[in-house]
């Protein structure tokens, strides 16, 4: 089985799956090792960034999911008429930033940063899963902390917590001079086409699979 | 509070002061302070008019600013001076901060909403293979099944109900305890081993509560057990400083 056949098989269990399939539930049922699988895996993603492509690998941790690309969204809701979606409220989406950036925290500390009581929007973002419980302080009342979940990952588009842009880039400087623009282009960037990018993964990759290994 | 309260628009104080600094055009770690708290004020009193309740936060902002004007007016000794820069300092630092989450809650904005375009597949239900046992079923092994769950059911039916008769404690942990104590005391300094508390015709009920009582003691009454090595008898010694004590 070469790694473009192991990777249409990939391909179809995630979309047999549906939900996340994590990588050692893909290894036990390829029997393969974890360097080829994530080979496999980077084959397929490579082949979505095609524009002619409606499919891109959406990656959490280490599970692996399929999804329309977000680009093509205005073509799709004419055929499945989904209710629009409705994103976060400012208070949550504040309170959000805050427990991402300072997590584990507890109410108290969202409040004070905010300025006003938190505790609604806590509430949603838990109702929601964006946020757990992570243990308590040992502090007086044993106040509960809350940690970002992996749910909160994957609606902000991100494959693990180190991909978030660090502290500093929105604390240097003036609102100005932040670009978004900038920031989509590097994860965009991520995906060129070319051998030395797949080289450059394949290395990437051992790198990692030696970690998970030494992890396992 | 139950409910998020957002009066046009602003999440908080901390929100109107941003908006206010940036409306002014002033750097942030410079804040004319009588200025902002004058706008300030006039922006509450506005909603005020409005017939809106305002909320408390907003209210406990306008007291801290007032006092940092207040302070700020006031004749100053050295002291006083620096009580009123460290308000002030206070203010700043957590206006920077939340201007800072506030940028991310923008980014985290941008990302929401590009992730919402996405949609994922749900599972095809189709019923789980659970398990693969080949069913032979024949009216006799079907009695024979039956019986058997009766027949489970009635022993256990049995365990379950109350003892019908109920045994007296024979030994208790205070007798042994005392009775512990005396072998300890007759034997001295040299101690007891574990096995000569262990008389050659007990029973399984006293050896466990020989155990509990030594437990007991170790506890309570500072005795020390030694032991060579694992799974082998052991030497009980009293405490004698402790003895020497009481």
């Amino acid at each position: 089985m070469n790694s473009d056949e192991l990777a249409g098989i990939i391909e179809g269990i995630l979309f047999g799956a549906g939900d996340g399939v994590s990588m050692t539930e893909l290894c036990r049922c390829l029997d393969k090792p974890i360097t080829e699988v994530q080979f496999a895996i980077e084959i397929l993603k490579q082949d979505y960034q095609s524009k002619a492509r409606g499919i891109r690998l959406v990656q959490v941790k280490d599970s692996y999911q399929l999804s329309t690309k977000p680009d093509y969204y205005g073509y799709i809701k004419e055929i499945t008429r989904h209710q629009e979606k409705t994103g976060l409220s400012r208070a949550a989406l504040e309170t959000l930033a805050i427990i991402a950036y300072r997590q584990p925290v507890t109410r108290l500390t969202v409040d004070e940063l905010r300025g006003v009581s938190s505790s609604s929007a806590i509430q949603r973002l838990l109702d929601r899963g964006l946020i757990c419980d992570g243990g308590r302080l040992e502090a007086p009342g044993r106040p509960i902390l809350y940690k970002t979940t992996n749910a909160f990952l994957k609606t902000m588009g991100f494959t693990s917590l180190n991909e978030i842009p660090e502290f500093e880039v929105f604390s240097q400087g003036k609102q100005e001079s932040f670009d978004l623009e900038l920031l989509n282009n590097e994860t965009e960037n991520k995906g060129q086409s070319g051998e030395d990018l797949l080289a450059n993964m394949l290395e990437k990759t051992m790198g990692d699979a030696a970690i998970i290994e030494v992890a396992q | 509070m139950a409910y998020a309260v957002s009066l046009d628009g602003f999440e908080g104080p901390l929100d109107l002061l941003i908006n206010l600094i940036q409306k002014n055009k002033i750097d942030i770690c410079d804040i004319p302070i009588s200025t902002i708290t004058n706008q300030y004020l006039l922006q509450i009193r506005t909603w005020q008019d409005m017939d809106m309740d305002v909320a408390s936060e907003f209210i406990v902002m306008a007291a801290r600013l007032l006092e940092i004007k207040a302070k700020a007016l006031l004749p100053k000794n050295e002291e006083a001076k620096e009580d009123e820069e460290d308000l002030q300092a206070k203010l700043v630092r957590q206006l920077v901060e939340y201007k800072i989450f506030k940028e991310i809650s923008y980014y985290f904005q941008s990302q929401e909403q590009r992730e919402l375009g996405a949609i994922y597949r749900d599972p095809e239900y189709i019923p789980q293979n659970m398990e693969e046992a080949p069913l032979v079923i024949d009216p006799y092994s079907l009695e024979q099944c039956f019986k058997r769950l009766l027949f489970e059911r009635e022993e256990e039916i049995e365990a379950m109900a109350p003892p019908q008769k109920i045994i007296r404690e024979l030994f208790s942990i205070e007798e042994k305890i005392a009775e512990i104590t005396e072998i300890l005391v007759q034997a001295g300094a040299s101690g007891v081993s574990f096995s000569e508390l262990l008389h050659p015709d007990i029973c399984r009920e006293e050896v466990v509560v020989t155990l509990l009582s030594l437990l007991e003691m170790v506890k309570t009454s500072g005795l020390r057990l030694l032991q060579n090595r694992v799974f082998i008898d052991f030497q009980i010694h009293r405490e004698v400083e402790k003895n020497e004590q009481r």
